[in-house]
């Protein structure tokens, strides 16, 4: 599997992954640019507003009437952040025509570049400023997510990536449509863009619908957002809060000290699934089998900020427990106590979702879509390889890197 | 083990089933894919608590929850190690629904030496009063993780509007007071009723070579077929529904709420009603639909409102679900769309855009994931459905069958409306 790339214009490039086995197609277009507060909110409402209506497909009904005649195709919009980069894409997920009564690609794309960069229902705005609400507001609503999200808050305050992604309430209450159609203007004619295609498709037709669609768009500066990564702070920040739940949630933030390009980064992902990234890890087998503390505990990496989350549902008296057994595994991590046997293990699951990708549009976008913004070209081939090599040394060096910043835990009301 | 093969002409792919001669059913559905994903699955989920084992002719009835607490401890050694470690390179998982378990794995190597240790371990039942102690802790913090997630207690609570008696209410994992009570005894007693391979099927969805499983089953599945059938026995289920309201109050932003209309059909063509209750809905409340479009735009609901028809044999339902300010008002507006349709016949332009829309969803299945198609398939199959026959069954679906189901389906009275507060 391979990513083949074609320079449109300086600062839109399109790029093909494609692969006949599949039976759909996923067409994305995304357009990066630094995080900031102000983006966050209105890159979040202006993906609600294009999923609402263009010149084409006037109000969001018409574009769910086109949708369902191209056989309940979907239209995804949305913003997010990698590290410090804020993404907002527009995609189609469409079944390819050879599985279709009749053709469908062509309308698609129209589609899709008109909710991409004709969008123009500024009636919804108002609407969808309180649709944005509520989702900020419902991320309460999941505890589990909810704790997540105030420990990103608390250990990245005052730098980009602990900004929420989908924007503040006070901010958003203040968009008028002039702002967020102001905002649309600087986001299409001066974002870095990826035009990504997935999947089973018709390489020509693609080009030369996407090549149309960026016809009328200028030049832009290429190049994308990597944040600097940090080491640990120093000083353990420790929060508790209190909701009206009967599970405590903990979650706790530390750093990896690897870089995104660093070449212990592929020892880092060991050390992450060793540790907790699988029912074969050791928080998995001492936190939850041996101590029966809980249903969950585990860990999970993120390569772009250099930070690894650990985060487990437990009762709120076993706080202590829970938290001596978490660094207990740690340090016993650092102590190089893992077999080769496990070790082995571990990477045989890591190779195994990395070899799973090819499999699916999404995750095959995903993957590349990491690697375009480190400026990387590593195939999923070399991905596995790399990791096959991974040392135990490395690893434990790896592990010995790993500094605790924040703990944080969602207690219950009775607690205060 | 003969399988015969069968080729889709619709999806240009191959599928072989066979029966072992212990009853239990293969099925391989051929794929091009990097991953093979396979199952071992029961006909056997949380509303199995009452049961005639065969050869004996008393009912048996068992507390809730115990075909989740099994599912947790099958994967239990008798070396005390977990099932997890015996596989290599793989996605290792299992789980409970309302009427099946399933262990499963997915991998890209070493597909063959997994499935081995997949039909080892689900064959090695091993309960020791000790080992089933502590398990005990980690259920019970499954279970208060659902009792803090409002999605979760908004569900079952409009299904216990729904049904009186029918076990489809209870939580699948059961309550910590029931989850305490579990006894090796028991789990054996279900296990040996329930994990018989006469009541289970294997399948599997990948680059699998057939013969080669094959051979796998005969020499892992030594088991024949046993004397008499498993009798599930379910209670006498009234056709009307317990309450028509329901209310909790949890720490959310917005009230959540789930509507649900009880189907008293049962069995017969269930997959045919499947596909025209789907596009009724669709046609109702999708997002083209005039209903949507109104209170989307007035605010009333948001992108998380949806519908869709759910059921097992004996159980099924149509459930609209959502966030609202309004719930009650949401309700009231789909109870008028449904009054304005019976009135005005089924729009037919709709209709064909919600058919066209089922057709695509199912290749969309059909073309992804390894794991989404394996788990569709089993679920179906365990229901005595081939999901395989869903374009030929899509065919037969007339607007006409969409009026019929309006009419039999859509009643005010036997729908159940659960709301979920936020806490003042």
């Amino acid at each position: 599997m391979n990513i083949t790339k074609h320079a449109l214009k300086k600062g839109i490039d399109l790029y093909f992954i494609r692969d006949e086995k599949f039976k759909t197609y996923m067409a994305s277009v995304l357009f990066h640019r630094p995080l900031n507060r102000e983006g966050a909110s209105k890159g979040a409402l202006l993906a609600q507003v294009l999923r609402c209506g263009n010149e084409l497909h006037p109000s969001a009904k018409e574009i769910d009437v086109a949708l369902e005649e191209l056989y309940g195709a979907s239209l995804y919009c949305s913003s997010g952040k990698r590290g410090e980069e804020q993404v907002i894409r527009v995609a189609m997920e469409a079944v390819c025509d050879a599985f279709l009564p009749a053709p469908a690609f062509d309308k698609a794309m129209e589609l899709l570049f008109a909710a991409a960069f004709k969008g123009n229902n500024r009636g919804s705005v108002e609407q969808e400023k309180k649709n944005l609400i509520d989702r900020i507001r419902g991320q309460i609503n999941d505890k589990r997510y909810y704790a997540s999200l105030r420990l990103n808050e608390i250990m990245f305050d005052g730098r980009p990536y602990g900004i929420n992604s989908i924007g503040y309430e006070e901010d958003v209450e203040k968009i008028t449509p002039d702002d967020l159609f102001g905002f649309y203007d600087e986001v299409i004619n001066t974002s870095a863009m990826s035009i990504i295609f997935t999947g089973n498709f018709d390489e020509a037709a693609a080009m030369a619908a996407a090549k149309k669609a960026v016809e009328a768009l200028p030049e832009r500066e290429a190049g994308h957002t990597l944040a600097e990564i940090t080491g640990g702070a120093g000083e353990v920040r420790r929060v508790t809060e209190h909701l009206d739940v009967t599970q405590g949630k903990l979650a706790m933030g530390l750093y990896t000290g690897i870089a995104h390009n660093d070449p212990l980064i592929y020892a880092q992902m060991v050390m992450n699934g060793l540790y907790g990234g699988s029912v074969n890890s050791k928080l998995f087998n001492n936190v939850r089998e041996r101590l029966s503390l809980c249903y969950y505990a585990s860990s999970r990496a993120d390569r772009m900020m250099g930070v690894m989350t650990v985060s487990s549902g437990i009762e709120f008296q076993n706080f202590d427990a829970a938290y001596n057994e978490i660094m207990a595994q740690l340090q016993a991590m650092k102590d190089g106590d893992f077999s080769d046997e496990e070790i082995d293990v571990i990477k045989k699951e890591i190779c195994n979702s990395f070899r799973s990708r090819v499999d699916a549009v999404e995750a095959l976008e995903d993957y590349y879509t990491t690697q375009i913004l480190l400026g990387s070209d590593v195939s999923i081939e070399e991905t596995i390889e790399n990791i096959e090599n991974v040392t135990r040394e490395q690893i434990k060096e790896a592990a010995g890197r790993v500094a605790l910043d924040t703990v944080y835990f969602l207690a219950g009301k009775e607690e205060a | 083990m003969i399988f015969t093969k069968k080729y889709d002409e619709l999806l240009r792919e191959e599928t072989y089933t066979a029966e072992h001669k212990s009853g239990l059913k293969v099925i391989v559905i051929k794929k091009n894919t990097a991953k093979s994903y396979a199952t071992f699955s029961t006909r056997y989920g949380s509303i199995n608590t009452e049961f005639v084992v065969p050869g004996e002719n008393e009912v048996t009835k068992v507390i809730d929850g115990v075909a989740h607490f099994l599912e947790h401890k099958v994967f239990e050694q008798p070396d005390g190690s977990s099932a997890f470690s015996l596989f290599k390179g793989a996605n290792v998982n299992a789980f409970t629904s309302f009427d099946v378990t399933n262990y499963l794995f997915s991998c890209t190597d070493y597909f063959y030496e997994n499935f081995r240790n997949l039909l080892s371990y689900v064959q090695t039942p091993y309960f020791t009063a000790e080992n089933v102690e502590k398990e005990k802790g980690i259920i019970c913090q499954e279970v208060r993780m659902y009792d803090d997630d409002a999605g979760q207690v908004c569900f079952y609570n409009c299904l216990k509007g729904m049904y009186k008696n029918h076990p489809v209410h209870t939580e699948i994992a059961g309550s910590v007071e029931e989850v305490m009570k579990t006894t090796p005894e028991l789990l054996y007693k279900c296990y040996n009723t329930f994990y018989h391979p006469s009541n289970m099927a294997i399948i599997c969805v990948g680059n699998i070579d057939p013969e080669k499983l094959g051979d796998i089953v005969d020499e892992l599945i030594t088991k024949e077929k046993p004397e008499g059938e498993i009798q599930q026995v379910f209670p006498e289920e009234p056709e009307e529904i317990v309450s028509a309201e329901s209310e909790a109050y949890f720490e959310i932003a917005k009230p959540q709420f789930m509507l649900g209309f009880k189907d008293a059909r049962t069995g017969g063509e269930m997959l045919k009603r499947e596909i025209v209750s789907e596009a009724l809905i669709q046609v109702l409340t999708g997002r083209s639909s005039p209903l949507y479009e109104r209170l989307y735009s007035e605010g009333v609901i948001n992108r998380y409102f949806g519908g869709y028809y759910e059921y097992g044999t004996s159980f099924g339902y149509a459930a609209f679900s959502g966030e609202s300010s309004e719930p009650k008002a949401v309700a009231e507006a789909i109870y008028a769309e449904i009054d304005h349709v019976k009135d005005e016949g089924i729009d037919p332009e709709a209709w064909n855009r919600a058919m066209n829309l089922l057709y695509g969803r199912y290749i969309r299945l059909m073309g992804g994931d390894v794991e989404n198609i394996g788990n569709s398939y089993m679920f179906s199959f365990h229901r005595g459905i081939d999901l395989l026959t869903y374009p030929e069954v899509w065919k037969t679906v007339t607007i006409e069958d969409g009026e019929a189901c309006l009419r039999e389906l859509f009643d005010r009275e036997k729908a159940s409306l659960s709301i979920v507060y936020p806490k003042k």
